[in-house]
């Protein structure tokens, strides 16, 4: 599906965000990505996006290294992967409706596009996306009448919608409640599982990545800190990776309800989950 | 389960029905406004324009014109100075009479309350009429008082302009804190004191600031006040179109191209200067530059006055004021006979299809030349169209109408096509500031996703920018209305036509009746524009 070879990225400013990444997953695979915040999670997840370009290494995407395609091929390319954004880039002025369908802009051709605009095409695929999360009755609402969460909702149907071979999520449920964010999450990846979709995530609450998915990337200052199946992630591993000493490692709830006999090892929590 | 009706989008209705309302307006609009844009492809009119056109290479450039054309160009900067000059001196009094935040009777309220409210709602009537009625109306019927030259320009100016600067003041007085000036009343002090203590403080920047931006509209003004035989730039124009000398027009030509950029440039300078005013410590406000241009305003105004030699002093005398009384009084009554109102009406839907066909073509082009205006399409493209829309809005409307008036021949549509070119070059530039401000991140998210550059702008970039974009162009229609009231004084079409006719031909009556009809009709559309402005 994709694979990273010693991939480093180095911002226009001079801040190095990614160091030597070598990453790879096959099709259908299920990735959490975790770390302490301005550990280059999102730069990774924009240069698996092809929207970002890294300054050093290899990248192979969907079987193409999308830095030497052609601007037709490479948009082509993209239509292949969709991304929900931890803040939703949607227009407040534009409808729920609108903003789920421009996630298939790619695949329609340029006639549908501005035709959908007049009167929108395909309500009911943008209403059932919608009706996964919960939002099928906002269908026809402005976004700028929804909250941060819908809204990041909002984002996840658009991805949903695309049904894209490649799925990255940026932290997709930050501003969801722990139930509602379990459950958009687990949406997301039974969406993968029965499409046989890659799906890359990463979260913020450790509990959430442990619960919901078979893989877990730890990254740390631009490295990747560690790369294994959920079952093999104990709580030194963790604590080593967020270096909190004694201090709570983030969950989803407010409360403290990591314990390190729920890590990795819960296999009705994570029954519910996929 | 309401799945089936739920299917059906709640919004397309009321979209259907505004696209037919939109449809039914806009036909007679195209019929009235005679749209035939063959006409530019009609032989004759392509031969005309073709030599015309040929003409313009070289521009002209012999001794005697060049002396001619600096001559009228620094005519045209003293007509625009005076005219602000004076246009301060009459704003000022009614700023003072009008604005709310200086109301001595409505604290309390006190005494002469009912009294203050109507002098108020007169004197704001009266600004209504000062600058409903164009500039280059005005112009029109002063140079009969005045004869020809440049007084005729610089009262219509002062006239015109005095009536926007009072309310626009009257406006920016109200909408900051009224507190301070409302104290210092309260304790008893004179109005001109309230607002030198208590308001000019917080918008003496912004008051400043409009007042410079209207003194750069002055100069693109005073440009066409000739065509009336108001003096400047314009009369040369005038000649030179009558005369189809092509290399005289080039000259000229480029002569506001340079004018309104340098007007441009100086006015952003200032305004960055009054910006900074303020900012430095020390007992006196002004510090040594800002001495300096207060200086070079006050000579600039002076000598404006003494190279113009307006004889306003011949004005004053009881003979001068007993004939401009005689003079204004052969307007009344107006002439409302059924006849005359019926061709009146006629030129009015005229005006008002010209007007809005003419804001609709230019808010269609100026949106394409935003596009490469705003860089998205490389630096070069977008200097290179950044320069066409300065080319394009540094000619005024009126000479674009004798240009489009060969192009297209007599008749309204060559004032469309004027109001379009120069709205366009407008808006293109506006429009452009707005998409460099809207967020790209939603534009981008779609690209990321593989959608098309324009998919991607009417998903991602216009939804966002699109409210700003048609309030901009309904501001200029607002101005359109009454451009296009005028154009008719070079063979476009509208009320502009009828008002030099029988005012060559010494009907007064009849030429204040169209005079009132362009006045309610900037009035309507000035309330039209506000409520659909209202609803987006």
């Amino acid at each position: 599906m994709f694979s990273l070879h010693n991939v480093s990225l180095t911002h226009a400013n001079g801040f190095v965000a990614l160091r030597d990444v070598t990453l790879a997953a096959r099709a259908g695979e299920r990735i959490a990505i975790i770390g302490p915040s301005g550990a280059g999670k999102t730069t990774l997840l924009r240069v698996l996006g092809a929207a970002l370009r890294p300054t050093a290494g290899r990248l192979d995407l969907l079987d193409a290294d999308p830095w030497t395609l052609s601007a037709g091929e490479l948009r082509r390319l993209r239509v292949r992967i969709g991304v929900a954004h931890q803040a939703p880039p949607l227009p407040p002025r534009q409808r729920v409706l609108t903003a789920v369908l421009a996630g298939r802009l790619g695949q329609w051709p340029w006639w549908k596009n501005l035709a959908s605009l007049l009167y929108p095409l395909d309500i009911a695929g943008a209403r059932a996306a919608l009706s996964r999360l919960d939002l099928g009755e906002r269908v026809f609402e402005r976004n700028d009448r929804l909250s941060g969460g819908q809204l990041q909702r909002v984002g996840i149907a658009r991805v949903l919608y695309q049904a894209p071979q490649l799925m990255l999520a940026d932290e997709p449920v930050s501003a969801l409640d722990p139930a509602l964010a379990l459950h958009t999450v687990q949406v997301l990846t039974a969406d993968a599982e029965a499409r046989g979709a890659t799906l890359v995530a990463s979260l913020h609450a450790v509990d959430l990545a442990l619960a919901c998915f078979p893989r877990i990337v730890g990254v740390r200052d631009g490295r990747i800190a560690f790369d294994r199946p959920t079952g093999e992630v104990d709580e030194a591993l963790l604590r080593d990776l967020y270096a909190t000493e004694g201090a709570e490692l983030p969950t989803l709830a407010t409360e403290p309800r990591f314990a390190a006999h729920t890590v990795g090892a819960d296999p009705a929590r994570r029954s519910a989950c996929c | 389960m309401r799945a089936g009706q739920d299917s059906r989008d709640p919004a397309a209705r009321g979209r259907a029905v505004g696209l037919l309302v939109a449809l039914v307006v806009l036909w007679p609009l195209l019929v009235v406004g005679e749209f035939h844009p063959l006409a530019l492809f009609d032989k004759h009119n392509l031969r005309v324009m073709g030599n015309f056109l040929a003409g313009f290479l070289p521009p002209a450039s012999g001794g005697e014109f060049l002396a001619y054309l600096g001559r009228a160009t620094l005519e045209t900067l003293a007509i625009a100075t005076a005219g602000i000059a004076l246009a301060f001196l009459i704003a000022l009094p009614l700023t003072l009479a009008t604005t709310h935040a200086l109301s001595v009777s409505r604290i309390g309220p006190g005494p002469g309350r009912r009294r203050g409210e109507a002098l108020r709602a007169g004197l704001r009537m009266l600004l209504v009429v000062l600058r409903g009625i164009p500039e280059l109306v005005w112009a029109l019927v002063f140079v009969r008082v005045f004869g020809l030259g440049p007084a005729a320009g610089v009262l219509a100016l002062g006239l015109t302009y005095g009536g926007m600067l009072a309310k626009v003041y009257a406006e920016i007085l109200e909408s900051g804190d009224a507190r301070p000036a409302r104290a210092l009343l309260e304790a008893g002090a004179s109005r001109l004191h309230a607002l030198l203590y208590g308001l000019l403080p917080g918008s003496a920047q912004e008051l400043t600031s409009y007042t410079v931006y209207r003194w750069e509209c002055a100069i693109r003004a005073s440009v066409v006040m000739g065509f009336v035989g108001a003096g400047g730039l314009g009369q040369l124009m005038d000649q030179s179109m009558k005369m189809l000398n092509g290399g005289e027009a080039a000259s000229i030509l480029l002569t506001f191209l340079v004018l309104v950029l340098a007007a441009d440039a100086l006015s952003g300078l200032l305004r960055r200067q009054v910006g900074a005013a303020g900012t430095r410590g020390g007992a006196s406000a002004f510090g040594p530059s800002a001495l300096a241009w207060c200086a070079l305003l006050a000579a600039a105004i002076a000598a404006s006055f003494v190279r113009l030699d307006l004889g306003l002093s011949a004005l004053l005398t009881l003979e001068a004021a007993r004939s401009m009384a005689e003079f204004f009084l052969s307007f009344f009554p107006l002439d409302l006979s059924a006849d005359w109102l019926a061709k009146v009406g006629k030129g009015a839907l005229e005006t008002v299809a010209i007007s809005a066909l003419g804001s609709l073509l230019a808010a269609g082009a100026g949106l394409l030349l935003a596009l490469p205006a705003s860089g998205r399409y490389g630096r070069m493209l977008e200097q290179a169209t950044r320069f066409a829309l300065n080319a394009l809005r540094s000619v005024p409307e009126l000479v674009w109408a004798t240009l489009m008036v060969l192009a297209a021949g007599l008749g309204p549509f060559a004032g469309i096509l004027a109001l379009a070119l120069h709205t366009s070059g407008v808006l293109g530039r506006l429009f452009a500031e707005a998409l460099e401000n809207t967020p790209p991140t939603p534009r981008d998210a779609l690209l990321e996703a593989g959608a098309r550059p324009v998919a991607a702008f009417f998903y991602g970039t216009l939804p966002e920018v699109s409210p700003q974009l048609v309030s901009y162009a309904l501001y200029r229609w607002e101005m359109n209305i009454r451009m296009a009231a005028i154009l008719g004084f070079v063979g476009a079409g509208g009320l502009g036509q009828l008002l030099y006719v029988e005012l060559s031909l010494f009907h007064y009556a009849q030429a204040s009746t169209v005079i009132a009809a362009m006045l309610a009709l900037s009035v309507a559309v000035d309330a039209a524009s506000a409520a659909i402005r209202r609803r987006i």
